[in-house]
């Protein structure tokens, strides 16, 4: 290991300018912009805290938030039931193991815009191959964009469908690291593979699993593109997630103030939810558990 | 120690009944991942090459004439089209660049130099990206506007490297740990200068990560929406937001262009990530294991 | 009693076939030790005795019944893995009671179980602790903990000690030795080691490249090694093999070393019926030949000290003679110096004489 020198910090130099001026300064510049009225960010009007009450205050904020709770919790640990699922079934062995990763992984490659672009027309009321197969079945008119319950629903769908060969992969890279021998060794104890995969796969994937959960939160959290695009927000507002309600109270109401606040409240939301799986991850190295 | 219990004969045809059961169990499941992971995709490049009056015939056909009209209609009817795919290219290889230089010199550093600044640092590299994307364009796009850098291919070129350049800093790091540090000091004996060591022996070493990197950023930057929504307007808008303008317009969509169009932007990236999958994998288990 | 029958095994990885045609059998009790040089197929075929590889051809008999389908479990097989495979979320107890959990074993009785285990091996006090913190030697235990804490028709090692230093293996080996003695299970065990082998098994079956090199009890293997091979692989320092030609001359056959020099045998002395005209390798141990004469050793060589590794009490001295190079292990009283000549003393009855083709003992 060497001492930094003046070359060592030259070279750090374009990473760090990168991340300070892009992030971390224009993120406490945030704070101060929600202690302001300003239009598009300029000409700014110290207002204190006002723009945290109104938005606080804001029923549109609270519908939004909720649905941000609502669509990232079933996003994240439906994602990781099913990516936990995948993973078992590989790891029981894979004919062509590298035309099936190429094929999980092909969502992955998608832009977000495609993505809904293609479920949206699959799942287009009356016309959709999907909407009408779900017709043809009986379960009657697939009409998503006037139930928010069922448009959230679209959103969660495509949100897995795009993340789950991230989740999957490192499922599965945590799942590949358990020695072999340890399985052979459980079966000499005499474990079915029902036994093996609850007491030997599982809880050795537990540390893949926390990783994996913090990464999904937090993008999920970011939620933004499926919402716009697939409903913006409408109808009345009722699907608005978090990033969709800033976006609207900034770019398009040009009220910054109050979108900065939101940013921040988010910021403190993404940050609790890591922080508790941070800590379980803390706990577990602690404990030696890992 | 007692004796053991005698050797008992399972029944046979049972347990081949199960396995058989099992082995179709499996197949079905691997049946459906591929259906769920593929369908979507060759549904539009599939819907690309029939007759407009066909595309939304239902049930769909599975096998018809093919037609290249909307292919060749996509330079004549849909005049924004290849404009956009340049922007896209430059912004994806600009960001890729920028992001790949800045963490390899990065993770070099933070690979073989030990200080106080740097093992804290590692957090900060962390927790931020913890930072929601859309909070910073707030106090961004004021100041992106008076450096007039607005609707730029700059803009997001950096914005894109930014975003990736602390997890690519520690895909690097990761993969640097594993290079000998005995190839260094072997380097320096034989008079190599820090920069010299990094490009001649420690660059083609970490050629996996290297690649793993530019992966990531290629395809976040090749397929972004929300900053090119915000910062782009006409001259840098990249193919992603002209597609969500098409499939938004309220009537006149000329859906076979418009698939024609998705299937050349989804395409290449896609290959790439099927053909790239081991860099992908290996980046993804290097990056996540420091957090 | 024999407990277990090889029948013909055979092991293909695709079209690769790496155990050809091996046929063996365990008695009741038996401490079995497969030995050789790695990729010989012993841990393969150690694997497919425990059910963790397929048995491609073959048939593995217990008590008589067929078993190549059975899974472990129905096996009842225990096993010390190389790596000992302990579960690192498992403590020590719960490692040790694994099996007799999945088999459903009251969890008193499984307490006691494993507590006895534990105190045979003295571990009683680490049962809270994980694997992880843990020395090698103490996971070693654990890992013969979990395999003895069940009844099983056969305990399979494979390769347990190799993790361990020198100090721990010697340590390890004798109460492997002991346990046996104690226990009785019937025992396959598999190393690389030829000193593990010799000191633990009741008969060892030397392998290579997939087939059986030779097969019988230690002496048998050490005394009447069946080719050069085994000659070779069994015993340290290994066994001096000579190219010599054999004939007779005055009445007397003598060996005749590459470099011209000669070796007179005792007059008596009948050598095999020899082949390729008399062209054959001669091996000698490195402790059967002597600086001093006793009663035995009727036969000698002379040559040129080359050079000394001194052992302690021991020494080995290498030696050129005519041509040839010799090792011989020395009682170390400072007599020795590089350049000065040397009579070795051997007896003729220890000498081995191979085919210089076939590479077989000739008899």
């Amino acid at each position: 290991m060497r001492r930094l020198n003046p070359a060592a910090i030259l070279m750090l130099a374009p990473t760090h300018l990168l991340l300070f001026l892009v992030i971390a300064l224009p993120s406490i510049y945030v704070f101060w912009l929600s202690l302001n009225e300003s239009t598009y960010g300029s000409d700014l009007t110290f207002v204190g805290f006002n723009n945290y009450v109104t938005v606080l205050t804001s029923p549109y904020f609270w519908r939004a938030a909720l649905n941000t709770l609502i669509v990232v919790n079933a996003v994240v640990y439906i994602e990781l039931l099913i990516a936990i699922g995948m993973a078992a079934l590989f790891l029981g062995g894979v004919r062509y193991p590298k035309i099936m990763f190429a094929i999980v992984l092909m969502p992955y490659a998608i832009s977000e815009v495609v993505g809904v672009l293609v479920w949206k027309i699959m799942l287009n009321t009356g016309s959709g191959v999907l909407a009408r197969t779900i017709e043809a079945l009986g379960f009657g008119m697939f009409n998503w964009s006037v139930s928010p319950p069922l448009a959230l629903s679209v959103v969660t769908l495509i949100s897995i469908w795009h993340h789950l060969p991230f989740t999957f992969l490192l499922i599965y890279a945590g799942m590949l690291a358990i020695p072999k021998s340890l399985y052979e060794a459980s079966r000499i104890d005499g474990a079915s593979r029902w036994q093996e995969f609850w007491r030997i796969t599982l809880p050795l994937t537990v540390p893949a699993i926390l990783i994996s959960l913090i990464f999904r939160f937090v993008f999920a959290f970011r939620l933004f593109s499926e919402v716009w695009l697939l409903t913006a927000g409408g109808p009345a507002r009722l699907t608005e997630v978090l990033a969709v309600y800033l976006y609207q109270s900034g770019f398009k109401y040009g009220e910054f103030g109050t979108a900065s606040a939101t940013g921040w409240l988010m910021v403190l939301g993404s940050l609790g939810v890591a922080s508790v799986y941070l800590w379980a991850m803390h706990r577990r190295m602690v404990s030696g558990n890992d | 120690m007692t004796e053991a219990t005698p050797i008992v004969l399972p029944n046979m045809a049972a347990r081949r009944v199960a396995g058989i059961a099992r082995a179709i169990v499996r197949t079905a499941l691997f049946a459906l991942i591929i259906v769920w992971s593929a369908f979507p995709i060759l549904y539009i490049v599939v819907s690309s090459f029939k007759q407009q009056k066909e595309i939304f015939k239902y049930p769909p056909d599975i096998i018809f004439t093919p037609t290249f009209e909307h292919y060749a209609a996509l330079a004549t009817k849909w005049t924004g089209f290849f404009p956009t795919m340049g922007n896209s290219l430059i912004v994806a290889v600009g960001a890729t660049i920028l992001a790949c230089v800045a963490s390899i010199l990065s993770g070099f550093v933070y690979s073989r130099y030990a200080n106080r600044f740097l093992a804290g640092s590692v957090l900060y590299l962390i927790a931020i990206r913890l930072l929601p994307p859309i909070v910073v364009t707030l106090p961004l796009f004021p100041v992106v506007d008076a450096l007039k850098l607005s609707d730029t291919h700059l803009v997001l070129i950096i914005l894109y490297a930014t975003f990736w350049v602390s997890l690519c800093t520690m895909i690097m790091k990761t993969f640097i740990d594993k290079i000998p540090r005995t190839l260094d000091e072997a380097a320096v004996v034989d008079g190599a200068t820090t920069m010299q060591t990094l490009v001649r022996v420690i660059m083609p070493l970490a050629l996996q990560g290297i690649a793993a990197c530019a992966i990531f950023v290629f395809v976040f930057a090749w397929n972004e929406y929300l900053f090119a929504l915000i910062f782009t307007t006409q001259h840098a808008k990249t193919a992603p937001l002209i597609i969500s303008e098409v499939m938004d317009a309220v009537s006149g969509t000329n859906w076979g262009v418009l698939f024609a169009g998705v299937t050349v932007q989804l395409l290449p990236v896609t290959l790439l990530v099927m053909l790239a999958q081991r860099f992908l994998i290996a980046g993804l288990t290097a990056g996540s294991v420091k957090g | 009693m024999v407990a277990i029958n090889i029948d013909r095994f055979v092991k293909r990885y695709g079209s690769v076939e790496v155990v050809h045609d091996i046929s063996f059998d365990i008695k009741e009790g038996e401490f079995l030790v497969l030995v050789g040089p790695s990729g010989c197929g012993k841990s393969t075929i150690l694997r497919m005795v425990a059910g963790l590889e397929e048995i491609s051809g073959g048939e593995l008999r217990m008590q008589g019944t067929r078993v190549n389908e059975l899974s472990p479990k129905e096996r009842q097989v225990a096993m010390v893995f190389q790596d000992y495979a302990l579960y690192p979320h498992m403590s020590v107890e719960q490692n040790i009671g694994f099996s007799l959990e999945l088999a459903r074993v009251p969890r008193t009785e499984r307490q006691e179980q494993v507590k006895r285990v534990a105190d045979i091996l003295q571990i009683g006090h680490l049962l809270h602790r994980r694997p992880r913190e843990l020395s090698g030697g103490q996971r070693q235990r654990v890992a013969i903990g979990r395999a003895m804490v069940r009844k099983p028709h056969l305990f399979l090692f494979d390769e347990p000690l190799s993790n361990l230093d020198a100090k721990l293996r010697a340590e390890m080996r004798g109460q492997i030795k002991r346990l046996h003695q104690s226990l009785k299970t019937t025992s396959m065990y598999v190393t690389h080691d030829q000193l593990e082998a010799m000191t633990l098994a009741d008969r060892i079956i030397c392998l290579l490249d997939g087939h059986i090199a030779q097969m019988g009890t230690p002496h048998d293997l050490f005394d009447r090694p069946a080719n050069v091979f085994v000659a070779e692989f069994i015993g340290s320092p290994t066994m001096n093999i000579v190219p010599v030609t054999a004939g007779a001359a005055g009445g007397r056959p003598v060996l005749t070393l590459a470099g011209g020099g000669q070796v007179g045998l005792p007059a008596g002395m009948v050598l095999p019926a020899l082949t390729n005209g008399g062209n054959v390798l001669a091996g000698i141990r490195p402790e059967h030949l002597s600086d001093t004469p006793t009663p035995g050793t009727t036969a000698h060589i002379e040559g040129v000290i080359e050079m000394l590794e001194p052992l302690g009490s021991d020494i080995l001295v290498t030696m050129q003679a005519g041509g040839a190079t010799l090792t011989a292990r020395c009682t170390d009283k400072g007599q020795f110096q590089p350049g000065q000549p040397l009579t070795l003393h051997f007896d003729p009855a220890r000498l081995h004489l191979f085919d210089s083709k076939t590479q077989m003992r000739l008899t």
